[in-house]
């Protein structure tokens, strides 16, 4: 049974129906009433797989919903952020649901402003005891697409797609998910699935989330924390409407008594969070609807002479100096500020992967030094044969500084002496490609800590176009 | 993707030399081609080279008036003097995206801090805008602004988190040429010190003079400057030389030929603003000798009396400055009995005074949430209004606490506090944008010790 409300009915709107309303009335509330000023983009139709309908053209002003789990312990909640690019405002609430725990990022409205390829959010209601605008958190966004949001270092990263006002985002067609869970550091990376694929199909409202394969951050089969994928309908809640329409998987004993709110956009990226009876902690899901056909990696990366350049959201757990960081990634040495006195490892091996760049949260530095420093890399691998988009044998990369490297990673490439000049560490990589823009998720074991302890934390990244 | 917030680009100000041929000014335009032989377009003040290119300018349509102020907007670029120093500012400020951006141009003295920049976005504190960098860090403090959109800004600024300037008075700047009168106009002026050497006897406190156009030069007339208590003022005189439209550091403004004066040659740099507002700087020293500058602020006269009823009817924010008090820092000030801001005045306010205070700019920055509450225990009289020149009060006074007991016996009392006030001349001077009044009230504070400056605009 449903807790967080009394569930108002089942969307009985066909989707010939829906698609029309959306049409009518952009997909994302708020952007309908009140379209703003600001400059529009070229209308891209269809550049969606075909699984998903087409997509409108995207507004300036946009609500949104989704997931951020509040804590170590606590289970996975809902959250809404209104980002309004006229007035370059936000506005940032929990959703109150019965029986979920309070949510610890306090409610906040306030301005926004381009922040290294971010979007600055700045509380102007007093929330932090200070006045004027004071820094509340860092923001990615495709508008009308999705956004994600990093409050500060130590809660995790929201995961939200546009709040469906007049129906849920109906897909035509069934088709592969590739995903990663949004895991707490009470996260157990040996046995909790952490990434996985499964087959979303809808028949009017009703949804289904059928074969689904989840693995730990190892890649074997997982045991514990599993996602309980199932059926599920699409319903709106009367007590509750900032939810919008959503995929309702009603908790039942055969999935462990555990809800499941999934909340799909128009552009196959899907977010939901879990509850259960119990308030156990229980992770988030992020996934993405698979490409059509094999990533090519030349695009994903870009041309030499004009790469392609990310901004990421980076949950790191068991970091100490932060779990939460933000930075740049690509192969623009210029564009992350880091030294390319240093070699490239990719060029020395000739793999495919991307330089990262990164800091805490709080740190208002700039993103300069040494990639291999401050930051890492990912290397892609090679990509599955079945599942586009997923990179299963991808790595985690970071500097050896002279050192061995460590349990539970391996030598990725060596100095001229022979020493080694980057560890590496298993993650699974998925792209897809949004509206024109790649997004790339990032799971596995990482060391961690700065200066490095070696300590090894389940790690997730977020990659997002720019 | 995206969107692009409303409103111009915050950038600083961009002079558009051809911008004058386009259609669609509404004031007559007059391309000074006839001041070629004297010359147009130097930016430094206190050069005595007469500038050489020809700037356009933008003549009112009306006789012996200014070109009428455009329809208000919220977004708005200024031009603005810091007082004391006399550096040269661009003030941009945008309603829709709630950003802004101000820089330090170049000032006439060499103390002026040149370069010092500043964008992010603003907020409202304790009814003032106040300004948060993002190009230093994620929103630190960069100061507080209190504006008549398109009428006036007083910006008050901060930097690395903290008050650092003294505050700025800016004016709305014509992107398209500098703004004349079709024949003169007249123009009340109010003079502030650059450091705490005035002498009140002497200086010039404020003035008055007809600006007049003809054929590329701007001449003034009947010019009065007055000291302190009235008397003709021979220090510190405003530079009432011919002047010439030039592409200035923060837009067009007016530059003064140069004159010798008791302390060497001076020259004035205007900015007129499309509000009727005007913001100057003049270096009272001979060019070269570092001597600090002389600022002003001014406003073509009303047609008409302003309404003293009107006007103390209404409530105020913005800032008060002295030289001597609070390292030259602006604090934020309050007036006007009938706001929430006064929470228990020690004197009642009449139809001719305004009653309320100003707040420590540090207390107001670190005491938590800020609230704009003053005791109220300053009280504003404007005195009689001079009928010559509307909008002036010359014989103005404030009474506010001596808590050092520096007044003259004569001029001290008890308020109704117990405390002991003084009660000191100052003038006053009103003007009216937008259906909103500006307040701009100086004089030497003698329970300061040096010259005051309050720079209010209503709420």
């Amino acid at each position: 049974m449903l807790k967080s409300g009394i569930r108002s009915g089942i969307a009985t709107r066909a989707f010939a129906l829906q698609l029309a309303a959306l049409l009518l009335a952009g997909c994302a509330s708020g952007s309908f009433s009140n379209p703003g000023t600001g400059t529009t983009s070229t209308t891209t139709t269809n550049t969606n797989p075909p699984s998903l309908p087409p997509l409108t053209a995207p507004t300036a002003i946009n609500n949104y919903v989704g997931t951020q789990a509040p804590g170590s312990s606590e289970s996975e909640n809902a959250v809404a952020i209104q980002i309004n690019q006229t007035a370059a405002s936000y506005a940032y609430s929990n959703i109150s649901i019965t029986g979920a725990p309070a949510n610890p990022v306090s409610d906040s409205t306030g301005i926004t402003r381009d922040w290294m390829h971010f979007s600055a959010f700045g509380d102007t209601t007093g929330v932090a005891g200070l006045p004027g605008a004071q820094s509340y958190g860092l923001a990615l966004e495709e508008p009308s697409r999705f956004a994600f949001y990093a409050a500060n270092s130590s809660q995790q990263i929201a995961a939200l797609v546009p709040a469906q006002t007049s129906g849920c985002i109906t897909p035509t067609a069934a088709a592969t998910y590739e995903f990663v869970t949004l895991f707490s550091s009470s996260f157990n990376s040996a046995t909790d699935a952490a990434w996985g694929t499964v087959q979303v199909s809808a028949s009017g409202t009703s949804f289904s989330f059928t074969g689904a394969n989840q693995f730990s951050e190892s890649s074997i089969a997982a045991t514990t924390g599993l996602i309980p994928f199932a059926a599920a309908n699409c319903v709106q809640s009367t007590t509750n409407p900032q939810l919008g329409y959503y995929l309702d998987t009603p908790a039942s004993s055969a999935n462990g008594n555990t809800e499941m709110r999934a909340f799909l956009g128009p552009t196959g990226l899907l977010t939901a969070n879990l509850q259960d009876a119990n308030g156990d902690p229980l992770p988030g899901v992020l996934g993405m609807v698979q490409p059509a056909g094999a990533v090519s990696l030349t695009d994903v990366i870009g041309p030499a002479a004009a790469p392609n350049d990310y901004r990421a959201l980076i949950y790191a757990p068991a970091n100490s100096s932060g779990a939460v960081q933000y930075g740049l990634f690509g192969v623009d040495t210029s564009f992350l500020g880091t030294d390319s006195s240093e070699p490239n490892p990719f060029t020395s091996t000739g793999t495919s992967g991307m330089l990262g760049s990164w800091q805490n949260m709080g740190s208002t530095s700039g993103l300069t030094g040494d990639a291999f420093g401050s930051g890492g890399a990912i290397a892609f691998g090679t990509q599955d044969a079945t599942n586009h988009g997923l990179f299963p044998n991808a790595q985690f990369l970071y500097p050896a500084n002279s050192s061995p490297c460590p349990a539970g990673t391996q030598i990725f490439n060596t100095e001229s002496n022979g020493n080694p000049a980057n560890c590496s560490s298993p993650a699974v990589a998925m792209v897809g490609l949004h509206d024109g823009k790649y997004v790339i998720l990032v799971t596995g074991m990482s060391v961690v800590n700065s200066p490095r302890t070696f300590a090894q934390s389940p790690m997730l990244m977020i990659l997002l176009q720019l | 993707m995206r969107f692009k917030p409303s409103g111009a680009t915050p950038e600083a100000f961009t002079p558009k030399l051809a911008a004058w041929k386009r259609a669609g000014v509404s004031a007559l335009v007059v391309a000074a081609g006839a001041m070629a032989a004297a010359g147009c377009g130097s930016s430094s003040p206190s050069s005595s080279t007469l500038p050489s290119d020809a700037n356009p300018v933008i003549v009112g349509t009306q006789p012996n008036s200014m070109p009428a102020p455009p329809a208000q907007t919220n977004v708005n670029h200024y031009a603005g003097i810091e007082m004391i120093n006399g550096t040269i500012w661009s003030l941009y400020a945008s309603h829709p995206d709630q950003s802004y951006s101000y820089q330090i141009r170049q000032g006439v003295s060499s103390v002026g801090q040149q370069g010092s920049s500043s964008a992010g976005g603003f907020s409202s504190e304790g009814d003032l805008e106040y300004l948060a960098d993002t190009t230093q860090g994620l929103y630190d403090f960069a100061g507080l602004n209190a504006e008549t959109p398109g009428g006036v800004s007083i910006l008050d600024p901060a930097s690395g988190g903290n008050w650092s300037y003294q505050f700025v008075v800016a004016v709305p700047t014509s992107q398209d040429g500098c703004l004349a009168p079709n024949g003169s106009v007249g123009i009340n002026y109010i003079e502030f010190p650059s450091i705490n050497s005035a002498t009140p006897t002497t200086d010039t406190l404020y003035a008055y003079a007809n600006l007049a156009y003809s054929n590329g030069t701007f001449s003034y007339s009947k010019v009065e400057q007055h000291a302190a208590g009235g008397a003709s003022a021979s220090t510190s005189t405003i530079p009432f030389a011919n002047s010439y439209c030039i592409s200035g550091e923060a837009g067009y403004a007016l530059q003064s030929t140069p004159v010798t004066g008791q302390t060497g040659s001076s020259t004035m740099e205007l900015y007129v603003g499309t509000s009727g507002m005007l913001a100057g700087t003049f270096n009272s020293g001979a060019p070269g000798a570092s001597l600090p500058p002389v600022n002003l602020i001014g406003m073509v006269v009303p047609a008409t009396p302003v309404s003293l009823p009107a006007v103390t009817a209404g409530t105020y924010k913005g800032f008060y400055l002295n030289v001597g008090f609070n390292g030259g820092l602006g604090d934020p000030a309050y007036f006007g009995a009938s706001s929430g801001w006064v929470t228990s005045p020690v004197f009642s306010q009449t139809g001719s005074s305004l009653v309320g205070g100003f707040v420590d700019g540090y207390q107001w920055l670190y005491s938590g949430l800020p609230t704009p509450a003053v005791t109220g225990n300053i009280m504003i009289n404007f005195g009689t209004q001079d009928s010559n020149h509307p909008g002036m009060f010359p014989s103005a006074t404030i009474t506010e606490q001596d808590l050092s007991n520096l007044c003259n016996v004569s001029q001290q009392s008890v308020g109704s506090d117990g405390n002991t006030y003084c009660t000191f001349p100052v003038v006053v001077m009103v003007g009216e944008t937008y259906g909103k009044y500006e307040i701009f009230i100086a004089g030497p504070e003698p329970t300061v010790g040096a010259p005051l400056l309050y720079a209010l605009v209503q709420d």
